[in-house]
């Protein structure tokens, strides 16, 4: 039956729709395999170019494919395969095909952590954060691998120590973003990349709604880190409330235009995200010990430029004037801080506290 | 009958003296002009002509042949008229021989007979005199330039008819030059860095730049103000001397962008458009002339919109930069410009120019770096200092202290002294040219500084050149305090300014 389906999704423009409607009347993509023209073109699902590839594709050697795939060290399952995600199955719109590198997701407890490609320092060192404290106690983390937040999200679980999982809207073996390439080598290390498009498929904007879904099906809870008041984070979010999934939002300032889609998350009813044990306690994943924060033992001076610092970038213009300390001595101060991995300088000149 | 008088044209910033000869002999009416000659110089005959002409003389009709002695180096430029019209002269005998040899003239003829000014007149008198010329004639608008030059005698003239008159009855006036440059004490006139307010940290970075001509690289957003300080910086340098004043002066003339009449005393500022060509910008053309870099020489050259600058119209500054002249080479020899300025440049953070506030901006992390990559390597490595000019916030503009130019310029002329007390028998005159080599002999580290810098080295990870910058750096904000020692304080603010981009 495998090499069935993977002969249905790999016939060209044979998308996930077109085939949803041919397995509510065939069944398997074996009896459309042995399905005649006429049958086929009956079910008025496929158009008679749609028939043409579909004749043309059987002449196709299917060992072929199947042993190059190997050899570039993909694997693929489909639906009732025994590697076939749990998670999946009860979803009416599941994929029927998933192609991946490393693992598939078990059934631990899994978070999606998603928001925008763009983000600030602040959505940085959140996602980067909450994934690694997910790491530590083994929940998974699932994201895109995209820009931005999706990227900080598998860093963070993988210096945590947890397993991965970026569910790509490419061929598993292209990797968009191009930059993301070390990243997506320690995915597959660290757990896995997934997609159910076939190896060698573009990234294309329309693959990427229905990416999503998989995100949404594959975790327990979804966690919106920030997002604008529009942004294709909201695809996965409806899909998310359609199945089921609780949401989570990490609030932010009211002012700021990426928080915009997160603060109205909250006020529309998701969980606000404010500590870490929140999002272990739905879970019902036994608490990490408790989490030591970074306290430093600092003399006053240091402790007077820690204190003004926060997840937004500060200047330091503006510490100066705010200390009213000598520019070099700032500089003394910040650098003899950043050196201890206390604080970090995002751009030129201004610096975040590390969580 | 034979006559001659000198002239010159300028090669470069440096200026060869030309024999203007002219005989005139039977034969059919012709003027016939020799001596490996431009079109423009050519064209002069027809002026001259013309404006003898309308002066009411008459040119016999006999053979008249005029060469400009040496054949082998081509002529151009338009300042042969005079000398050509008066020679033609003296063969008439118009004008008295004996006294036009050895007088230097220039001008350009209308075709009234009125004589107009030139460029380069400065240049040519100052290096005419080295050569042991003394009597120059020159148009009257450029007589203030020509003053400057002390113990020459010289004559400007309006018409052709008074260059007659000045050469007949030895009309020239002994010039005194200018010993000394009087500047006034003030600042009101100038632009002021009080003007610049709640900028505080940006005016401090620009400070330092300032005292030991380290380049910096100013990164902003749009309206964040990075052209208003560019603009101040020429007068927080120390006031030219009257050697640097003759210089810029110069180069002035040269290029013709001599505004007033007599002396240049302000340091220049150069803001050249990024869609500048490679020769506009450090020197070249067929004759070469001086570019941006030159006209910048003694003051500030400021490329705003650096990233926007094509990459190899940049990388041709970086050997001026390092040598402080351009050599530009032509087959008819080698021209030197000189290129001694302070570099500033100003950037945009990314492609909107809103980079980090990411309620306008949203570029992504790779596109910022792609856009500040697209100054190269090099070129950014040259760049001593790495500022970013937070966005003015009001609160800040109303109180606080704000640094006035008088009193930056006052820290600044400190620090410049200092240097030169330290490079006196050196060839370096400030902290940013130093050599690797010169790091290690004249910045002395103790060991606490020694092992601040070693960390910071460790995990900041920076270069190894970063390393020997930060010293430099740290040398001339130690001499901005007026402190002997370099310190742990200072390092560490050199450090902060020494920011390679944060890449993801």
């Amino acid at each position: 039956m495998k090499n069935y389906w993977y002969w249905l999704v790999s016939v060209s423009d044979m998308w996930f729709d077109k085939i949803r409607k041919l397995m509510e009347i065939f069944d398997n993509p074996k009896d459309v395999f042995f399905a005649s023209e006429k049958e086929l073109l009956q079910t008025g699902v496929l158009n008679i170019e749609d028939v043409a590839k579909i004749m043309a594709s059987k002449e196709v050697n299917l060992d072929e494919k199947l042993k190059e795939l190997e050899d570039k060290g993909i694997k693929f399952t489909c639906y009732g395969e025994v590697d076939y995600p749990d998670k999946l199955k009860k979803y009416e719109d599941k994929p029927y095909v998933l192609f991946y590198k490393g693992d598939l997701p078990k059934n631990n407890k899994s978070v999606a952590i998603i928001g925008s490609r763009s983000c600030s320092s602040y959505g940085r060192e959140i996602s980067e954060n909450i994934a690694k404290e997910l790491g530590k106690v083994g929940v998974d983390v699932i994201s895109g691998m995209a820009r931005g937040i999706d990227s900080y999200a598998h860093i963070g679980c993988i210096k945590g120590g947890g397993s991965t999982y970026a569910v790509l809207g490419s061929g598993v073996d292209v990797c968009y973003p191009r930059e993301n390439i070390g990243l997506y080598t320690d995915i597959v290390t660290a757990g896995g990349v997934i997609s159910e498009y076939l190896p060698g498929d573009e990234a294309l904007a329309w693959h990427f709604p229905y990416r999503n879904r998989i995100i949404s099906m594959l975790s327990d809870v979804i966690l919106v880190v920030e997002a604008k008041e529009k942004s294709g984070t909201w695809i996965t979010v409806d899909y998310a409330l359609e199945y089921g999934k609780d949401v989570f939002a990490v609030p932010g300032r009211v002012t700021d235009v990426l928080s915009g889609g997160c603060n109205k998350l909250i006020k529309n009813g998701a969980f606000p995200y404010t500590e870490i044990n929140d999002l272990m306690e739905h879970l019902g994943v036994k608490k990490n010990k408790k989490i030591i924060k970074n306290k430093f033992l600092l003399e006053k001076d240091f402790e007077v430029v820690y204190s003004l610092l926060c997840l937004y970038p500060v200047g330091v213009e503006e510490i100066v004037q705010k200390t009213d300390m000598d520019i070099g001595k700032v500089y003394e101060i910040l650098i003899k801080l950043q050196i201890d991995g206390a604080i970090e300088e995002v751009y030129s000149g201004h610096y975040i506290k590390k969580l | 009958m034979y006559s001659k008088v000198l002239s010159a044209f300028i090669k470069g910033v440096s200026i060869e003296l030309v024999d203007v000869e002219c005989d005139i002999s039977s034969g059919l009416p012709i003027i016939d002009m020799v001596g490996l000659l431009a079109s423009d110089v050519k064209e002069a005959k027809n002026r001259v002509r013309t404006a003898l002409k309308n002066a009411d003389i008459f040119l016999p009709p006999k053979r008249i042949t005029i060469n400009l002695s040496p054949a082998n180096v081509r002529k151009q430029g338009n300042i042969f008229d005079l000398p050509i019209a008066l020679t033609m002269l003296a063969s008439l005998g118009i004008v008295e021989k004996g006294k036009l040899e050895g007088v230097l003239v220039m001008g350009e003829l209308g075709l009234d007979g009125s004589v107009n000014s030139v460029n380069g007149v400065l240049p040519v008198i100052a290096e005419a005199k080295k050569m042991g010329v003394k009597n120059f004639i020159v148009p009257l608008n450029n007589i203030e330039e020509g003053k400057l030059v002390a113990g020459v005698k010289i004559a400007g003239v309006s018409s052709i008819l008074e260059a007659i008159d000045v050469v007949n009855k030895d009309g020239y006036v002994l010039t005194y030059g200018r010993d000394r440059v009087m500047f006034g004490e003030d600042f009101i006139n100038c632009k002021d860095f009080i003007d610049v307010c709640g900028q505080e940290s940006v005016k401090r970075a620009v400070m330092v730049a300032a005292a030991g001509m380290h380049n910096i690289l100013m990164v902003g957003a749009p309206g964040t103000g990075k052209t208003m300080i560019a603009e101040r910086i020429p007068y927080i340098l120390p006031k030219p001397s009257i050697e640097e004043c003759l210089e810029i002066t110069k180069i002035q003339s040269i290029v013709g962008e001599l505004q007033s009449d007599g002396l240049v005393m302000e340091r220049p500022f150069r803001a050249p458009h990024h869609t500048i060509s490679k020769m506009a910008l450090i020197g070249g053309g067929n004759v070469p002339h001086p570019g941006e870099i030159t006209k910048a020489h003694g003051g500030v050259l400021f490329l705003d919109e650096l990233a926007e600058f094509k990459s190899e119209t940049l990388d041709t500054l970086r050997q001026p930069l390092e040598n402080e002249r351009v050599v530009i080479n032509r087959n008819n020899g080698n021209y030197i410009f000189p290129a001694s300025c302070m570099l500033v440049t100003a950037t945009n953070p990314c492609k909107c120019g809103y980079y980090p506030d990411r309620n306008k901006c949203s570029c992504s992390d790779v596109s910022v770096s792609r856009y500040i990559n697209r100054i190269s390597g090099p070129m950014l490595d040259r760049m001593d200092i790495w500022i970013f000019i937070p966005k003015v916030d009001m609160k800040n503009v109303q109180n606080g202290k704000c640094m006035s130019s008088k009193e930056m310029y006052i820290k600044i002329e400190n620090a410049r002294k200092i240097q030169e007390e330290r490079y006196k028998d050196s060839q370096v005159k400030y902290n940013g040219k130093l050599s690797g080599k010169d790091v290690l002999k004249y910045c002395k580290l103790g060991k606490k500084e020694k092992e601040f810098l070693q960390s910071i080295f460790e995990s900041k990870g920076i270069s190894y050149r970063g390393y020997y910058k930060i010293i430099k750096l740290a040398r001339t904000i130690a001499d901005l305090e007026g402190c002997e020692e370099i310190g742990v304080a200072h390092l560490a603010e050199a450090a902060g300014y020494r920011n390679e981009w944060r890449s993801m």
